[in-house]
């Protein structure tokens, strides 16, 4: 069953939400390491295994994303395919998407598909989470 | 010119008195002499006409008897002969050494080949004029001798042949262009006609070079060939093939061309290509026949000959050495380029579990420095994960290690114990079912079964064909597994509702390496079975598939049942 497996869960800490973070990322230890150190930052998170978990994630919502955090190799609809979909609707062409791969040329993958940033696995949550923060906060937006 | 054969009759030593000319025989006797000498030897007066030719001058032109050369007008004579220097340029008569004497005495000698008309053989002479004069200085005729060269000069063909071969193919990377090279140099002066075919390890024959001097005959043959192709394992081809034995075959007769024909259209086809002497020789190499050279003449005149075999063959095995190279080149390529690409995905592999790793340790620190969770509750569980996943990395290790030795053809060191495999099957079915929450795991185990196994490699191919029946069905769906036995073999069978393998990606699904076409995007090092098929194979078991794309796939793992 599509989504089955996905999830939504309000911010850890007390913050005033700061907007839902997509991750999408085959390996479930690593979606449930993504979820909960951004849930931890206050961010809604929603989980899915591929793409096509993700585009049914997002109709299924009626709020955008504020980023989507986007694996490139996974098995049934895979990141590129994802990313050309996102483009190609009007609603999701503007969410900021960051690529964190294993993917040996993931800079240039992610150009490619036109991400916002990028990151190489193994990633430090540092550095994710300042990557998902500068997605979701653009423009010196205050966060 | 050929020596006169053993004909020199001995001279008696009658009465040993000189004439002042260095000889004490008869005028007669001189004669004779002159008419036996091995060298052929002509004398032309200034005209140009031939005065007087010896008996092996008249062979050499190709007459029976003296008489027949001198009575010929030169026109006629020299119509009989294209003359040739030595690169096989036309030499014109003019140039003839015997012609240059006459115009102004030059002595020098010269290497002309003669090629007669009628019968297309051709010799090589080393031709030395002398003009002689009379008395008075005037000149009176040219006699020249020719000595016969053909079989020092095709010696020195043969050697330079062989080199030229040798550098054609010893720089081959690619066969087909060098063997296509090779034949273009042989033709036409060691045969009308050089065919090339190699036998494809898949395919069969493979034609890679046909040369012949005239375009249109090439594309005839090549109709031929299309249309009535040479067979693997029938006729001429095919007994070469087999036996690694060249087929010599100097003169064909109409019977055998009729019996080589497959339909009136073909005979006249194999006719119209000028089969009159063919030889048909194996390339050989590391003592496997690894294709054909066909050579073929289409004049009787050059037939092959029997002493000219050696040759070919050594032709023949340098060829077949090249291709051997080329391909022991492409072998060794494409291992080195299978090893970087496995490298690529084991090293892409490897870094989702560290990146785990790691991610469950920074979300550990974070809590401890932020002095949350003081239970340690939350910690315990990150820690476990990271050791979890810290041991999925070392199995991925293992698994690299067992691979490489199984690679190299290497058991590896298995630990046998008696196994309940209903149990393991249990144990690696909960395991899966915590990680892979979308799919609905069903575990069908009605009644123990033992079997002797090595415990951590069992765990491993199970763990293997589960992680495969998630991976390869995203959709989620049922995973079955049913363990029971059957006839003394113990089964477990692991069936899910995925992909599915196309029809065509089956027979090499167990191979090293490959994956199946319709999961490029799906990350693994496509070793987990073809190492787990190994491994099965060296408990006394196997694994086999069977699958339809898009229904899904079902992988059963056979081992014998420890009796009771």
């Amino acid at each position: 069953m599509p989504g089955a497996g996905s999830q939504s869960r309000s911010g850890m800490v007390d913050q005033a939400p700061r907007g839902d973070v997509l991750i999408v990322e085959d390996d479930p230890a690593l979606r449930e390491v993504y979820g909960e150190v951004l849930a931890g930052e206050g961010f809604g998170i929603r989980l899915a295994a591929n793409g096509h978990e993700a585009l049914d994630l997002l109709n299924a919502e009626p709020e955008v994303p504020c980023a989507i955090l986007l694996d490139l190799r996974m098995p049934g609809m895979n990141g590129w395919e994802l990313a050309d979909r996102l483009h190609m609707t009007a609603r999701w062409q503007d969410v900021p998407i960051v690529v964190v791969a294993a993917h040996y040329l993931v800079a240039d993958e992610a150009v490619r598909i036109g991400a916002a940033s990028w990151l190489q696995k193994p990633v430090t949550l540092d550095r994710l989470v300042a990557a998902v923060n500068g997605a979701c906060a653009p423009l010196g937006g205050a966060a | 010119m050929t020596p006169a054969k053993g004909r020199k009759r001995r001279i008696a030593p009658a009465a040993k008195k000189t004439t002042g000319s260095g000889w004490v025989g008869s005028a007669d006797q001189l004669f004779l002499v002159l008419q036996e000498a091995g060298d052929a030897i002509t004398v032309v007066d200034m005209s140009g006409e031939l005065q007087y030719a010896n008996k092996a001058a008249a062979t050499a032109m190709g007459f029976e008897e003296p008489d027949e050369a001198v009575r010929l007008p030169r026109e006629e004579l020299m119509a009989r002969f294209d003359l040739l220097d030595a690169e096989g340029r036309p030499l014109p008569e003019d140039a003839l050494p015997g012609r240059r004497a006459q115009r102004d005495g030059s002595a020098r000698e010269a290497l002309v080949r003669f090629r007669i008309r009628a019968t297309g053989e051709e010799r090589w002479s080393l031709v030395r004029p002398t003009l002689v004069r009379d008395a008075d200085g005037r000149p009176q005729f040219v006699i020249s001798s020719f000595h016969d060269v053909t079989a020092l000069k095709a010696t020195e063909r043969r050697l330079t042949l062989l080199a030229d071969a040798g550098s054609i193919l010893g720089k081959a990377v690619d066969y087909q262009e060098s063997l296509n090279e090779l034949a273009r140099m042989v033709v036409p002066d060691l045969a009308d006609w050089c065919v090339v075919d190699v036998v494809e390890p898949d395919s069969g024959l493979r034609r890679v070079a046909v040369a012949h001097e005239d375009p249109d005959l090439v594309e005839l043959a090549e109709e031929v060939q299309r249309r009535w192709p040479s067979n693997i394992d029938e006729g001429a081809t095919g007994e070469v093939l087999k036996t690694g034995e060249a087929l010599f075959l100097p003169m064909i007769s109409e019977e055998q061309l009729d019996a080589a024909a497959r339909d009136e259209e073909h005979g006249r086809k194999l006719r119209a290509l000028g089969l009159v002497s063919v030889v048909i020789l194996p390339l050989i190499a590391r003592e496997r026949v690894l294709g054909l050279l066909t050579l073929v003449r289409s004049d009787e005149s050059r037939a092959f000959r029997d002493d000219e075999l050696p040759l070919l063959r050594e032709l023949a095995a340098r060829a077949g050495t090249a291709v051997d190279n080329t391909r022991l080149l492409h072998e060794a390529t494409e291992a080195v380029r299978l090893r970087d690409d496995f490298l690529a995905i084991a090293s892409h592999d490897m870094r989702t579990p560290l990146a785990a790793i790691l991610g469950y340790l920074q979300l550990a620190l974070r809590r401890a420095r932020k002095a949350e969770d003081p239970s340690g509750q939350k910690l315990v569980e990150y820690l476990n994960a990271a050791e979890g996943m810290a041991g999925r990395l070392t199995d991925l290790v293992a698994d690299l290690m067992d691979v490489s030795l199984l690679r190299s053809g290497r058991p590896i060191a298995l630990e046998p114990v008696e196994l309940e495999i209903g149990l393991v099957a249990e144990r690696m079915v909960d395991a899966h079912r915590r990680l892979a929450r979308r799919h609905h795991f069903v575990l069908d185990h009605a009644q123990p079964v033992t079997v002797r196994a090595d415990l951590r490699r069992f765990e491993r191919v199970l763990d293997n064909l589960l992680s495969n029946a998630v991976k390869f069905s995203p959709s989620g769906g049922e995973i079955r597994v049913t363990v029971d036995h059957k006839g003394g073999t113990a089964r477990v069978r692991v069936k899910d509702h995925g992909l599915g393998i196309p029809a065509d990606d089956l027979p090499e699904l167990f191979t090293r390496y490959r994956r199946a076409s319709n999961v490029a995007g799906v990350r693994g090092t496509g070793l987990g079975l073809a190492g787990s098929r190994e491994i099965m194979r060296q408990m006394g078991g196997d694994i086999e598939v069977t699958s339809r794309e898009g229904k899904g796939s079902t992988f059963t793992v056979t081992l014998p049942i420890v009796s009771e």
